[in-house]
């Protein structure tokens, strides 16, 4: 009994030391970052614990955040969606073009939704079926959509001033609380229940873990992997038509361009593997407020934008560092 | 189209044919297009350009050969492009010699650093890359505070660079030239050789004693170095030069590597087939553009099915060689 107790203790108490200390980089290396990052920002920009600076945050991260927690199960099942951006624009040009047409904007955001669901069914069919790579399918459909949403869309730029889309962008839930954001805490809210508690989720992290001994042990790795990218899908076309709404502008070309640079480096940061078999939904949340704080800081020392992409790249690297396994 | 692999599917012949020759067959198929509906489609003149608009690109994507045969990605060759182009302008019209030998060094450290992200830090090339990315856009735009950079294209490299020899440009012989160079290395070199082994089986080629850290490093250095070559060379063409003229640049080479037949897993593919890619991708921005009514965004769509169908060709017979090995993937 007492030497079960003390030996570990009494000879290895610098050992036990390092692994809480890899323990804790591995699995809170994103919040540490952010952490930091915070009392950095807290010490350098005397504006930045005011509600506006918050409030212009949240609704920055909006987009971002949903389609990295979209990209968070698709990494998770072993892929990876760079067709995002273009699904966004896509659903985004689907909604204006029924709106302007005379359709209600209801069924219009539905049908701009069910495109990228579409989308999305068009790249889990052919990466399950056909097995072609996540990353050229995606490819496809980012070269092509882009160019598809530009051609659905009718003007290059419309304006959607004084339409529901307007009210609906602009809309603060009791007056207080800027919709998006209320989207956003739903979102994250059924993402969590969706991996923690989910089969759905898990038979996603076994087919990321070893596809063949997913379908082996009688996952259907199908309609699974089509489910993934059909919610990534869904996520981005959320994510697509709120932007739209909230600047009540439509420009298919620029619409959630490079956004999925953001995602990726929201899920990365957040230490969901890219070899799949885990989503870290809370580590995503993190890595989304850290892409897009990063942004809000060098704005508010009036920096030139372009040192974001650089710091982005720093602390993607040291993220990835802090979290490498052995 | 489905007809089409039904009967890829029944002949075998055929099939293999199509294995080997399918980026061929594709890039031949646009210029028999392009030649029944477009009168100044195969003239000496068209070709130039066609050339002239693929090389750049061109030499990246040997580049990016190279680290997709290792079995990785190179997201950052665009990136490293600009940023060599935005030095190689800065630097153009005092120290002619520096702006060509500078970012052509700075293309192979910042290949390296990849390099080491990847061997090292085992950071997956694609965050790794993606990380090198996004830094080398932001310093090019910082360089360029924003704007377009003045380019001296008065220079002796500039002069060559925009010559034609015989009537073929000499951008497009140094593309071609660089290609050939390629094929060799891949082909009959120990780097090359073990560029295909990595891919193939990372682990088996460290057990077989091969520099696995080593030539992967190599790989991602050759391609910086391809890509920053290619910045350098915008940077000699065009007299102003801005980081934004480089985006998209890493999906081309990715785009034109994949339709060469290359497989995204690495160890898989053919150096020469490469042009092929390369050469079909700047073939329909070209016919589009002969076409008229059609703008780019439609190219882009017409390019991606074109990308399609030449994957979903190859996807098929590869997923039928899998079944007759038994079920063994």
């Amino acid at each position: 009994m007492d030497r079960n107790v003390n030996t570990p203790i009494n000879t290895s108490t610098g050992w036990l030391k390092s692994i809480a200390w890899a323990e804790i980089l591995g699995n809170y290396g994103a919040q540490l970052v952010f952490l930091t990052l915070i009392a950095a920002c807290a010490l350098s920009t005397p504006k930045f614990f005011s509600l506006g600076t918050l409030e212009i945050t949240l609704l920055d991260v909006f987009p971002v955040m949903l389609v990295a927690l979209g990209m968070t199960l698709v990494i998770s099942s072993g892929g990876i969606d760079i067709s995002v951006g273009a699904i966004m624009a896509i659903s985004g040009a689907v909604t204006v073009a029924l709106y302007t047409s005379g359709v209600g904007w209801v069924l219009s955001m539905g049908c701009g939704i069910g495109a990228a669901a579409l989308c999305g069914l068009f790249n889990g069919v052919l990466i399950s079926i056909f097995r072609i790579q996540p990353i050229i399918v995606t490819l496809v459909v980012m070269i092509a959509g882009r160019g598809l949403a530009r051609r659905i869309q009718v003007d290059p730029t419309t304006s959607l001033k004084s339409t529901p889309f307007d009210t609906l962008g602009l809309y603060r839930i009791a007056g207080k609380v800027p919709v998006q954001i209320v989207i956003m805490l739903a979102v994250i809210a059924v993402m969590l229940f969706v991996v923690k508690k989910t089969v759905f989720a898990k038979n996603t992290e076994a087919i990321g873990d070893n596809p063949r001994a997913a379908r082996l042990v009688g996952v259907n790795t199908l309609t699974t992997t089509v489910g993934v990218y059909v919610v990534c899908g869904v996520l981005c076309a959320i994510a697509g038509i709120m932007t739209i709404a909230r600047i009540a502008q439509l420009n298919a070309v620029t619409l959630g361009g490079f956004i999925e640079l953001d995602a990726i480096a929201a899920v990365a940061i957040g230490g969901t593997p890219f070899s799949g078999g885990r989503a870290r939904i809370l580590g995503t949340i993190t890595g989304a407020i850290i892409v897009i704080l990063v942004g809000v800081i060098v704005g508010l020392n009036k920096m030139p934008d372009d040192y974001a992409k650089v710091f982005k790249a720093l602390i993607i690297v040291i993220a990835m560092w802090a979290q490498r396994r052995k | 189209m489905d007809t089409k692999t039904e009967v890829t599917t029944n002949n075998p012949g055929t099939a293999s044919l199509m294995q080997s020759e399918g980026p061929l067959v594709a890039l031949l198929a646009l210029c028999v297009v392009g030649t029944v509906f477009f009168p100044t489609f195969l003239t000496p003149l068209n070709l130039a350009n066609i050339l002239r608009q693929v090389s750049l690109t061109g030499i990246v994507s040997i580049g990016m050969a190279f680290v997709i045969l290792s079995g990785g990605i190179d997201l950052s060759v665009g990136s490293i492009a600009a940023l060599a182009a935005v030095l190689a302008a800065n630097l153009s019209g005092e120290y002619p010699f520096l702006a060509v030998l500078i970012p052509i060094l700075a293309g192979i450290g910042m290949g390296a650093l990849n390099g080491l992200l990847i061997t090292r830090m085992k950071i997956p090339p694609f965050i790794a890359t993606l990380a090198m990315m996004l830094g080398a856009t932001g310093l090019a735009f910082l360089l360029s505070d924003g704007e377009s950079a003045p380019s001296d294209t008065s220079g002796w490299f500039s002069q060559v660079t925009n010559s034609d020899i015989l009537g073929v440009p000499c951008i497009g012989v140094i593309f071609v030239l660089a290609l050939g160079v390629a094929i060799i290395v891949a082909k009959h070199t120990p780097f090359g050789r073990s560029v295909y082994a990595i891919g193939g089986n990372e682990e088996a080629a460290r057990m077989m004693g091969l520099h696995v850290n080593r030539d992967k490093m190599l790989a991602y250095m050759l391609s910086g170095g391809c890509a920053a070559t290619a910045g350098v060379l915008y940077a000699a063409r065009y007299t102003a030069v801005s980081p934004g003229d480089f985006a998209g640049w890493e999906l081309t080479a990715i785009a034109a590597v994949v339709i060469s037949g290359t497989s995204l897993t690495g160890g898989i593919g053919k150096m020469a087939h490469v042009l092929y890619g390369v050469l079909i991708l700047g073939t329909i921005p070209n016919l589009i553009n002969k076409q008229g009514t059609l703008d780019s965004h439609d190219a882009n769509v017409i390019t991606g099915i074109v990308l399609l169908a030449v994957i979903l060709l190859q996807s098929r017979i590869a997923n039928q060689e899998e079944h007759s090995l038994g079920d063994m993937a």
